[in-house]
């Protein structure tokens, strides 16, 4: 059974830009988006709402990051570039599939055994599947879909903290 | 295990320089860059610390990007830097590239040297510092000062990407407070922020 996980959008050059973005979507082969080390990660993506001539590249990954007060640390343990190459008679050539509304792509990958997904108060451990789209314009859009490596608890405030 | 994502808007991802918005309605970003032409394309953004100097760097960095330059991006960390940015202005080709370079006082007196190079040569550069050392004639590009007015609006667009940000309200007292608290550091008072979103989202999350 595949599951959508929530996104977490953004333009990389410039936010809160006007522009339209497009709606990705990604779907992962575990309902409950949970895996453990050493599973093999399958997620199959959509992009809709905008034209898909209008695209140039797509890079799809699986990353970890660190996200709290301090530095950001990355991993990376999938990348992908695939380039839309425009065709003359204007339609493209890629690995990707593309029809007149939307494009869509799977990806695959072997999860490492850690570092585990974290919620802590300081600093959290994500991963994520990170659909990076790049249009003809130069500019690009980012969509990631988090998913949890191991079962570490999530990290509950001290009893005193809400005083 | 639970798969709830704790997401916090004032973490470093969300505001670290390129990733908040420039905000201001007086200055468009393409309109410094063409003032940067015009006033013989050496300037220097100053300001104090965490007033947004890096953002607009930054910002500044992704529009000459766009505009075909060829753009060098350099954060000073100790005099040594001094090195690098000798063997980038000799090298670099002056007509075609921006030289932007953040913390430029860390240099000290040596920035001196460096900005002779830089007029000798043409290179277009944009520094930031924190204030404008008394043996630097560049123009000053942007004065920074942060307000509580952009402070509230900057908040108010981090919120709005969080879909937990619904149920969490800071009140404008509470945001003016922890402004002057941090004396104006936005960065500062992100961080300060963080703390209270985090705990909120967790007590309303286990209340819930």
């Amino acid at each position: 059974m595949l599951t959508e996980s929530k996104p977490m959008d953004q333009n990389t050059s410039g936010s809160y830009r006007t522009q339209l973005n497009p709606k990705i979507s990604v779907t992962f082969n575990r309902e409950n988006i949970q895996y453990s080390g050493g599973d093999q990660l399958r997620a199959h993506y959509i992009v809709e709402g905008i034209d898909p001539q209008s695209i140039s590249a797509v890079e799809r990954s699986v990353v970890w990051y660190t996200e709290g007060k301090g530095e950001e640390d990355l991993g990376v343990v999938f990348f992908e570039r695939i380039q839309l190459e425009k065709r003359k008679d204007g339609s493209q050539a890629s690995s990707v599939s593309l029809s007149t509304d939307h494009l869509t792509g799977a990806l695959a990958a072997d999860l490492p055994l850690s570092p585990l997904s974290y919620e802590g108060i300081i600093v959290k451990i994500r991963w994520c599947v990170r659909i990076r789209i790049f249009f003809r314009s130069g500019r690009d859009f980012v969509s990631e879909h988090i998913f949890f490596l191991g079962s570490v608890p999530i990290v509950r405030l001290p009893a005193n903290a809400d005083k | 295990m639970s798969t709830l994502v704790f997401q916090n808007p004032f973490s470093t991802r969300f505001t670290r320089p390129g990733a908040i918005p420039w905000l201001s309605a007086s200055t468009s970003l393409s309109s410094l860059l063409l003032r940067l032409c015009s006033i013989d394309n050496r300037a220097i953004i100053c300001g104090p610390h965490g007033s947004g100097k890096s953002t607009i760097l930054s910002h500044l960095v992704s529009i000459a990007k766009r505009q075909g330059l060829n753009v060098h991006c350099l954060r000073i960390s100790s005099w040594l830097d001094v090195i690098g940015v000798i063997r980038l202005f000799s090298t670099i080709h002056p007509k075609q590239s921006l030289v932007a370079i953040d913390s430029w006082e860390l240099l000290g007196f040596l920035g001196w040297f460096l900005c002779q190079i830089a007029d000798f040569r043409g290179v277009c550069v944009i520094l930031t510092v924190h204030e404008v050392p008394w043996w630097n004639r560049w123009p000053v590009l942007l004065h920074m000062e942060a307000d509580a007015k952009t402070f509230h609006q900057l908040v108010h667009k981090l919120m709005a990407k969080s879909s937990r940000s619904k149920n969490i309200k800071f009140s404008r007292a509470m945001l003016h407070d922890v402004l002057q608290r941090n004396s104006g550091n936005f960065r500062e008072a992100f961080f300060e922020l963080y703390d209270h979103y985090e705990r909120q989202s967790r007590i309303k999350t286990y209340a819930g």
